[in-house]
């Protein structure tokens, strides 16, 4: 089912212009007399108002091709969409009938010479009083001034074009019902008028370049004069005729074809082919299998390696692969890549495959944030947004003065530790947790070492110390004592203090 | 008699944690870790601007058209390729993204965790993409992509055309598509790309919604006068396949392409002589052209010789083109590499 009708026209029921009166009539009685005293006025004089002279933006939903478009083909005819769905309908046009408008289309050459041509890429209209249209068009102005009952004063956009070429170029009087429609969007409820121009454009034959064709919408409200006998004679066919524009707009058309055209082509070479990613639009020979599909010539292999590989400067067996590959790819890593390590391709063997896919990725993804400041200083906010992770560092109970401020016996440790000098080589600490433990380079057995510097003294003076009491010791609460219960179960000990 | 000073230091800690991943060189040249790091830092937002820029990557964008087509030949003039998405290669340079950003050991355990939480942040949202395109879509974000690339004056003239995808070669309702396409764009003036949530199994290209448009097509057999045709459409509007031509007639020189619309809408063939009719007869509805992914349709179709074909090429509404120009320009490129 289709989401649109299309009507014929959609004819008011009175044309714009015109004057209505309008009588109201009312009674009121009692049966036998009339109770009602009218006043004022006994008829209502309207007058229907109506584009006549130019458009506004609202009054156009549309127009195809595009203003200054270079891709329309020249097998579609322009066409402009009115948003007041009775436009055309609402005046009269030549010999008395509806529409009024009607879209006509000229090429550049049609309205300029080549030196008017190069000062300007596309016909402009001209803006005048109607009282300067009759130096140029005495029967053009005859029919707005008396006809339309224009004052002079009226200002207008007009279009001049020589007799030769309206003649021979306007609608033909019976084809201009044909040329507009009402159209009914169902889905959108709108009604819209289309006035669809009856020439189409000319790209000029291929190789050619085409040239700016102009749409032009034009009022032929009761112009018949534009059709008068008079201007097909050889005597007028450089004198001028004055049309009234309501809009135009410019596009150049295309010698290209349509959509389906082109689309359809591509599969007919010496156009390129709808393929496999890797193949090529040519078939493998007779005796040579196809590396990838469908019996083509191919560039990559199923994994998505090159055949032969691109040209390269690094040495060895390289190889390399983009994202895109023929074939459906293996699962997804699990991994993720934390740093480049270009000191896996030194020293291969000749025959290692020297892969620099993944490693091309992770450095253009680097280079794509390093180039863009925005990223790196998001990705620094997120660094800084991370939490450091908490040493679990417990309590020192030892007084200030006994803590050393580092027990560690290797310093360049507590200095560099991301950076350590192991048996003659740089290395990262994480690389191994080892090099956290490991004796003699970052270890915690420097505690020990110092420790056992001063132990022995203190043993020895501890030793050398006399008893400062002779008496066996006695279990005592440390709950329940007191300075006097301790002085009664130890007076030796309280007189030796004392003395 | 005391307890120890320091059960671990601040560089321990980090390293117990670094305990967690397994730390790798890879024989590509990166190092490579795996692992969990539990829930560390998982209450850090990501910018929105970062997402966006990580999204972008993963839906292949920024990335030099190089990279996506390193060699002209994958992709010549007026050509579609198919294709999968390595989805490692592009994890990869989302790896080198946080790496910009690492100014030393320590950065790489932020790193891990960043990563981690990225790529399934990065996998929701494409998630949440593809849900919104196809609600009842099984596809996730972790899930493999295809996609299309298209140089063609295609993109160049049609931008806005419509691709859409679907998990059967046959459907009811083409208005409906059952795959999410993820990203459907010029990437530059002749080249256009799709991507899509998952391998469909028909992929429709669509010209664009560009309103209504009235225009004539070529006839088969196109003389100076008569060059034209339009198909005759029933007064409902439908568009019979086998639709009868009405030939067109100009007004005056045939060179001023002025159309006889008198004479069409009084043509026997045409159903009604009216306004509407005519405007029914010249209406040119937009195209849809199928892409399958079936048995039937075998891939050796993709690219044929114009040699083995008809002159002339059949297109929808009795309409056609001649393969002239085609077969022309073929036999000079055969001729240059013979």
């Amino acid at each position: 089912m289709s989401d649109y009708q299309i009507f014929s026209d959609y004819v008011p029921l009175a044309d714009a212009g015109s004057t209505l009166t309008l009588t109201p009539s009312q009674t009121l009685d009692d049966g036998t007399t009339n109770l009602l005293q009218l006043e004022g006025a006994s008829a209502v004089t309207l007058k229907v108002e109506g584009p006549q002279l130019q458009l506004t933006p609202a009054d156009i939903a549309g127009v195809y091709p595009a203003a200054g478009s270079e891709e329309s083909p020249d097998e579609f005819l322009p066409h402009i969409a009115l948003e007041r769905r009775t436009l055309p309908w609402e005046r009269v046009g030549i010999n008395g009938q509806k529409p009024w408008l009607a879209l006509m289309l000229f090429k550049e050459s049609e309205l300029r010479d080549e030196a008017a041509r190069k000062t300007s890429p596309a016909a402009t209209l001209q803006s005048v009083l109607l009282s300067q249209v009759n130096a140029r068009d005495a029967a053009g102005y005859t029919t707005l001034r008396t006809t339309l009952g224009l004052a002079d004063n009226t200002p207008l956009n007009v279009l001049f074009v020589k007799n030769s070429v309206l003649v021979s170029r306007r609608p033909h009087a019976a084809d201009l019902k044909y040329t507009s429609h009402m159209r009914r969007d169902l889905k959108s409820g709108k009604d819209r008028a289309i006035v669809v121009s009856y020439r189409l454009p000319d790209a000029g034959p291929e190789g050619s370049e085409p040239e700016i064709h102009t749409a032009f919408l034009v009022s032929l409200e009761k112009r018949d004069d534009l059709y008068a006998s008079a201007r097909g004679l050889a005597a007028n066919a450089s004198k001028e005729a004055v049309l009234v524009v309501l809009h135009h707009w410019s596009f150049t058309p295309s010698q290209g074809g349509d959509f389906e055209q082109v689309i359809r082509s591509i599969a007919i070479r010496p156009n390129g082919g709808v393929l496999r990613f890797g193949n090529l639009p040519k078939d493998a020979g007779a005796d040579q299998p196809a590396p990838l599909s469908g019996n083509f010539q191919g560039l990559l292999r199923a994994d998505g390696y090159f055949l032969e590989a691109l040209p390269h400067e690094q040495p060895g067996n390289v190889t390399w692969r983009g994202m895109l590959r023929p074939f459906a790819p293996p699962p997804r890593s699990q991994g993720f890549a934390v740093r480049a390590a270009p000191e896996e391709f030194e020293n291969p063997q000749p025959d290692d495959p020297l892969d620099y896919s993944h490693a091309s990725a992770f450095e253009l993804g680097r280079l794509l944030a390093l180039a863009r400041p925005e990223i790196l200083e998001d990705l620094r906010a997120i660094h800084i947004a991370f939490p450091p992770i908490e040493p679990q560092v417990a309590v020192n109970k030892l007084p200030q003065a006994l803590q050393k401020p580092d027990w560690v016996s290797n310093p360049a440790w507590t200095e560099e530790p991301w950076s350590m000098d192991i048996n003659g080589q740089n290395q990262s600490i994480v690389k191994d947790e080892n090099q956290f433990l490991g004796k003699g380079i970052a270890d915690v057995g420097g505690i020990g070492e110092q420790v056992g510097g001063w132990i022995d003294s203190v043993v020895v003076d501890l030793g050398g110390m006399a008893a400062p009491v002779a008496a066996p010791v006695a279990q005592i609460d440390i709950g329940t004592v007191t300075p006097q219960g301790l002085g009664n179960m130890f007076p030796e000990v309280q007189t030796a203090g004392m003395s | 008699m005391y307890d120890s000073l320091g059960k671990v230091s601040g560089i321990e800690a980090v390293h117990q944690y670094l305990a967690n991943y397994q730390v790798e060189s890879g024989p590509d040249g990166l190092s490579l870790v795996t692992g969990d790091g539990g829930n560390y830092g998982a209450d850090v937002a990501m910018p929105e601007r970062l997402r966006d820029f990580l999204i972008d990557l993963r839906l292949l964008r920024h990335l030099p058209l190089a990279y996506l087509v390193p060699d002209a030949a994958l992709l010549p003039p007026e050509s579609i390729r198919f294709f999968h998405v390595d989805p490692t290669w592009v994890d990869r340079v989302i790896d080198g993204v946080f790496a910009a950003a690492n100014t030393g050991t320590v950065d790489f355990v932020f790193s891990y965790s960043m990563l981690q939480m990225a790529r399934a942040g990065i996998d929701q949202e494409l998630t949440n993409l593809a849900a919104a395109q196809v609600p009842a879509t099984a596809w996730t974000g972790d899930k493999p992509m295809t996609g299309m690339l298209i140089r063609s004056e295609l993109a160049r003239r049609w931008p806005d055309m419509i691709v859409r995808a679907y998990t059967s070669a046959v459907v009811a309702d083409p208005t409906v598509p059952s795959v999410p396409v993820l990203r459907a764009e010029p990437i530059s003036k002749d080249i256009y790309i799709a991507l899509f949530a998952g391998q469909p199994q028909m992929v429709h290209v669509r010209e664009p919604n560009v309103g209504t448009r009235y225009g004539v097509e070529a006839q088969d057999q196109p003389t100076a006068t008569h060059p034209y045709k339009v198909d005759s459409r029933p007064t409902n509007g439908d568009t019979p396949e086998n639709a009868t031509p009405i030939v067109l007639s100009f007004r005056g020189a045939s060179s001023l392409r002025m159309l006889n619309l008198s004479a069409l809408a009084a043509d026997a063939n045409s159903a009604e002589n009216s306004p509407r009719q005519v405007a029914l007869n010249l209406e040119q509805l937009p195209y849809v052209q199928e892409f399958k992914h079936t048995p039937a349709h075998q891939e050796s179709r993709g690219s044929k010789d114009p040699a083995t074909l008809p002159n002339v090429m059949s297109f929808r509404r009795n309409r056609s083109m001649t393969l002239d120009k085609l077969k022309a320009r073929q036999a000079e490129l055969d001729e240059m590499e013979s």
